[in-house]
C-alpha cells in the first residue's frame, strides 16, 4: 500500500456558467448594473451530504445554518499552501432550494485569470477536492482535458464525463459529487 | 482505508474471479464482505498501489492517473460502471432465484401472461458486467447454508476463471456455455459468464450445511481463510502484548478483567481445536461490540464481558453438544482450580456412569472474573 498523502476522499463539482464568470469578475449575475452576489450556487438538499463533510463546522447565524470549512491552494513560487476559511450558506426564503459558497472573490484560486474560458463544447467545472486529511482544494477542470485518455485519473474522468454527458434541461448547470469513502455519488442529470 | 484482508481479497478476486472466505464464527467474514464491496464499488485501488486517486496540487491536472503504469491486484481496474450484487443462501434458495426460472406473475395487467421469468441475482450481475464499462461483484454470504450446487446449476463450470468470455465479450475456445431460460425472450439459450464478473462468497465451515459443498464445487474457488486473531482482540481492548505475570486475585481494575478475557478466549480456542478441530473455534468478533469496555467503570465493563462470554459459552455447548466432559475440559473444569464456578460431577444412572457439568446458569459481575481466570488457567 502506498502513502495516503494526497489521497482523494471525495469531490464536489459544478459547471461554471456565464453568470459565475461575471461573479468572479465582480459583475452582477443578472443585470448590467454591476454588483450582485459573488458566490457559487448549488442545489442545497442534493449536495448537503457532501457539503457537511467538505464544510464540517456548523454555525447558526441569524437563524440560518452556515457550513464552515477551509480551502487550500498553492500560489506559484510559494512553498506553503494558502488557506482561507470558506463558508457554504444554507437557503434563504427568497431562494429556498439554493445553497452557495459565499465571498468567492476573497479566494485567489477563483480569480478570473485562473478560470478557463470554456465554450459550449469545452465546458468548465469547478472541483472541490477533499483529501483524507480533510483539507479541501478547489480546482477547475476543462471538458476537453477530461476527454483526453490518460490525462486524468480514469475513475475521476469517467465520473465527470458521465455527468457532463447526462441529459438535463439546457439551462441547467452540471452539478454532482462522488464520495470514495462510501461509494455515494450524485449527478443532477439522467 | 482498506485493511490487509480487504486488499488480499481484491487481489485474489483479480486473479481468480471466485473467492471463498471461510473461518470460524466471529472472525470477521461478513465485515470483510462489506469492506470488499465498498472498495470494489468505490473503485479504491485504481492506483497501482491499491489506493484512492491522488491529488497533485501543483500540476496542470489536479487528479492525474496514478504513476507506475499497469494496475495490478485490483478487479477490473479500467471499468468505471461498477456495481455490487448481494445474496444470502438459505435452505430455500433456488436456481430460479439465482439464474432464471418461471414464477407466477403478480399484479399483472389484464391479458398479460400468467407467468413471468425471473432475472436471478447471478444473471443480473452477469448482465451488468457485460454492459459497456461494466464490472460486477456478486457477494454470497452463508454459501453453505443453502443447496449451493443445485442453486448454481449449469453455471457451476462456467464460473471458472478460464471458462469465461473474453474481456471484449467474445467467445473463446475455452468458454463454457450452459443452457438457461432467457429472461427477455423466454427461450432456452446458451449462456456464458463475462470476464468482469467477480464472485465473493463466505461460509462458516463449522456450520452444518443443508447439503455439503462437494470437492468439485470447492475447487472452483480460491480460498481465503480467516482465523481468530488475538492481536485484533487486544487492540480492541486497548491491551498490549501478553505479560508474563499471573492474573491478580482479587480483581483490581478493568484492564485485568480484559486481560483475563483475552487469555481465557485463547485457552478456550486451544481446547476447542484439540477437542473438535480448529474450524470450530470462536472468533474474536464475538467479544467485540460498539462499546469499548476499557472506557467503562469496572461493573459495566464486567457486564459487557458477561454478554460476550454468554455467546462463547453457548458456542462451546453447541460444539460439544452431548459431551459434558468436552465442555468441562474446554472450561478447565476437569481438574481445574477451586475458584472455577464450573465443576464436573460424576453420578450414575441405571448403573451407568454419567457426567454432569454444574455451574452458574448465567455469567454475572460476581462470577465472570473467577470464571475467566479459571478458563485462562491462571
Amino acid at each position: 500500500m502506498g502513502s495516503k498523502k494526497n489521497d482523494v476522499a471525495r469531490f464536489l463539482y459544478k459547471e461554471i456558467v456565464d453568470g459565475d464568470r461575471r461573479k468572479a469578475k465582480a459583475e452582477s449575475n443578472d443585470s448590467a448594473s454591476g454588483g450582485g452576489a459573488r458566490d457559487f450556487r448549488f442545489p442545497y438538499e442534493e449536495v448537503l451530504p457532501v457539503v457537511e463533510k467538505i464544510f464540517p463546522t456548523k454555525i447558526i447565524r441569524g437563524g440560518k445554518t452556515v457550513h464552515q470549512g477551509a480551502f487550500f491552494w498553492k500560489e506559484q513560487g510559494v512553498e506553503q499552501p494558502i488557506s482561507r476559511t470558506a463558508q457554504f450558506m444554507s437557503p434563504t426564503k427568497s431562494r429556498p432550494r439554493e445553497g452557495w459558497i459565499s465571498q468567492v472573490p476573497k479566494f485567489s484560486c477563483f480569480d478570473i485569470e485562473r478560470m478557463p474560458l470554456g465554450s459550449p463544447t469545452n465546458r468548465v467545472l469547478l472541483l472541490l477536492i477533499q483529501l483524507y486529511d480533510d483539507t479541501v482544494w478547489p480546482f477547475f477542470a476543462e471538458e476537453r482535458t477530461l476527454r483526453v485518455k490518460g490525462a486524468w485519473d480514469p475513475v475521476v474522468a469517467q465520473e465527470l464525463l458521465n455527468c457532463l454527458d447526462a441529459k438535463r434541461a439546457v439551462n441547467r448547470a452540471v452539478i454532482g459529487y462522488r464520495d470514495f469513502t462510501n461509494a455515494v455519488r450524485f449527478c443532477n442529470g439522467n | 482505508m482498506a485493511t490487509d484482508d480487504c486488499k488480499l481479497a481484491l487481489k485474489l478476486l483479480a486473479r481468480s474471479r471466485n473467492v471463498l472466505i471461510s473461518g470460524p464464527p466471529g472472525t470477521g467474514k461478513s465485515k470483510l464482505l462489506a469492506e470488499v464491496a465498498l472498495a470494489f464499488e468505490a473503485a479504491f485501488g485504481i492506483g497501482p498501489a491499491g489506493g484512492a486517486p491522488k491529488l497533485n496540487p501543483v500540476g496542470g491536472i489536479p487528479i492525474p492517473p496514478a504513476a507506475g503504469g499497469a494496475v495490478k491486484d485490483i478487479p477490473a481496474p479500467t471499468k468505471t460502471n461498477r456495481k455490487v450484487f448481494r445474496t444470502v443462501f438459505h435452505q430455500n434458495s433456488k436456481y430460479r432465484d439465482f439464474l432464471s426460472g418461471i414464477t407466477p406473475a403478480v399484479n399483472k395487467a389484464a391479458g398479460a401472461p400468467d407467468f413471468t421469468i425471473v432475472k436471478g441475482t447471478l444473471y443480473r450481475a452477469s448482465e451488468h458486467a457485460k454492459a459497456d464499462g461494466g464490472a460486477a461483484l456478486l457477494i454470497i454470504d452463508e454459501i453453505n447454508r443453502g443447496p449451493a450446487v443445485q442453486v448454481f446449476g449449469g453455471a457451476i463450470v462456467a464460473i471458472e476463471s478460464d471458462k469465461r468470455l473474453a474481456a471484449d465479450g467474445s467467445k473463446r475456445s475455452e468458454t463454457q456455455f450452459f443452457e438457461m431460460l432467457d429472461p427477455p425472450t423466454g427461450d432456452v439459450i446458451e449462456y456464458a459468464l463475462p470476464h468482469d464478473l467477480y464472485i465473493l462468497a463466505a461460509m462458516n465451515q463449522a456450520d452444518a450445511s443443508v447439503e455439503p459443498l462437494d470437492v468439485a464445487f470447492l475447487r472452483r474457488w480460491e480460498p481465503l481463510r480467516l482465523e481468530p486473531d488475538e492481536r485484533a482482540l487486544r487492540d480492541f481492548y486497548g491491551l498490549g502484548a501478553k505479560g508474563a505475570g499471573a492474573l491478580p486475585d482479587p480483581l483490581v481494575n478493568v484492564t485485568d478483567a480484559l486481560e483475563a478475557s483475552v487469555r481465557a478466549w485463547v485457552a478456550v480456542n486451544e481446547q476447542i481445536s484439540l477437542g473438535r478441530g480448529p474450524e470450530f473455534q470462536i472468533g474474536h468478533g464475538v467479544l467485540m461490540s460498539d462499546v469499548k469496555p476499557q472506557t467503562l467503570p469496572l461493573p459495566e465493563a464486567l457486564g459487557t464481558l458477561c454478554v460476550g462470554w454468554a455467546k462463547v459459552r453457548a458456542h462451546i455447548e453447541e460444539v460439544f453438544f452431548g459431551d459434558s466432559r468436552g465442555i468441562a475440559a474446554t472450561l478447565n473444569a476437569l481438574d481445574g482450580p477451586a475458584f472455577n464456578p464450573f465443576k464436573l460431577t460424576e453420578t450414575t444412572f441405571a448403573d451407568d456412569l454419567r457426567f454432569r457439568l454444574e455451574g452458574p446458569t448465567n455469567f454475572n459481575e460476581d462470577n465472570i472474573y473467577p470464571a475467566l481466570r479459571a478458563f485462562a488457567k491462571g
